[in-house]
């Protein structure tokens, strides 16, 4: 949720169109730029479908260059990483689930963690 | 690979395989190649870790999403305490990160390092930060448990976190501009950072 308020807040601040449901529906509108062939490529490297992953690198690759598909790689990478760190250690927000995290979740259909859940 | 990234994984990797804070370096290489089993649903079929460390590689490698106070517990009742916990979960999670990298690269898995050879005295260090305890989670950190303090019960894992942090993401720094680009622009960045933490059911 965190990362998802910071894409819809970098996206205002520069005057980019987004739904921001486009988190978790690739196919609503998005301008941010090669969207849908950076998702892709997320799904493909997190998903370790190879073959599926060539061809997503590739055309991101033709896109951006190596150097932007290294950077796509190494963020995924990088959230990986954390995703695993703040769930094994239990971390939240704070005491109160923030509303605007609240309302980002019931937007992507996300239910909070019980520990969250405190009003 | 960029220069700066390769660095940042180069010293990750030296780190492996040396005698950690909880864990002998021969721990912690078993606890990569758990992990590396556990990428492909698969358990090591020879092991010198606990039952409970096997599963706690695999839990965190897997389902994190499923860890919570109940199972900690239960892990601490079988002898993985809090402490040497944070630093398994260090060991995974820094590793998930190189190897997801590589495979987005495009580049072959490195082989896990030998151990360090140490003389059968020289024992972790099993030093506590002073200020480190359960604040607001379920393991120790030093402050709130939140993302800047992740692994700072074990100070050398936190050190090493944010080392590969600011190389594969954004230093504080960067983090603070929202039009910031790094190889992509701030939004593309934060578009890979959401659907990664949606496909691992994180909702942090």
């Amino acid at each position: 949720m965190a990362h998802a308020g910071m894409l819809r807040a970098s996206c205002e601040s520069v005057g980019i169109n987004l739904d921001i449901d486009v988190v978790v529906d690739p196919t609503r509108p998005c301008d941010v730029e090669h969207c849908r062939e950076l998702i892709e490529f997320a799904d493909a490297l997190l998903g370790r479908e190879f073959d599926r992953l060539t061809i997503a690198r590739q055309a991101l690759s033709a896109l951006i260059g190596q150097k932007g598909v290294a950077r796509a790689a190494a963020i995924v990478a990088n959230f990986q990483m954390m995703n695993r760190a703040l769930d094994t250690i239990g971390a939240t927000f704070g005491d109160k689930l923030p509303s605007r995290v609240r309302a980002l979740a019931e937007s992507f259909g996300v239910s909070p963690p019980a520990h969250w859940s405190k009003e | 690979m960029t220069s700066s990234t390769h660095d940042a994984v180069e010293r990750e990797w030296q780190r492996l395989g040396s005698t950690g804070t909880w864990w002998t370096g021969k721990e912690r290489v078993a606890i990569a190649a758990e992990y590396r089993a556990a990428r492909l649903q698969q358990k090591s079929t020879q092991t010198i870790l606990s039952e409970a460390a096997v599963e706690a590689v695999h839990k965190i490698a897997s389902k994190p999403h499923t860890v919570d106070q109940e199972w900690i517990q239960s892990c601490h009742d079988r002898d993985l305490a809090p402490f040497p916990m944070v630093e398994l979960m260090a060991i995974v999670a820094l590793l998930s990160a190189v190897d997801t990298y590589a495979e987005g690269i495009g580049v072959e898995l490195r082989t896990l390092p030998e151990p360090e050879q140490v003389s059968p005295t020289e024992t972790p260090a099993r030093e506590v930060p002073d200020n480190a305890r359960i604040n607001a989670g379920w393991l120790p950190t030093v402050g709130r448990a939140s993302a800047a303090v992740c692994m700072s019960a074990v100070p050398d894992e936190q050190a090493a976190w944010e080392d590969l942090h600011t190389h594969l993401y954004l230093s504080i720094d960067e983090m603070r501009d929202l039009d910031f680009t790094k190889d992509l622009h701030r939004s593309q960045i934060e578009l890979l950072a959401s659907r990664t933490s949606l496909y691992n059911d994180c909702f942090y």
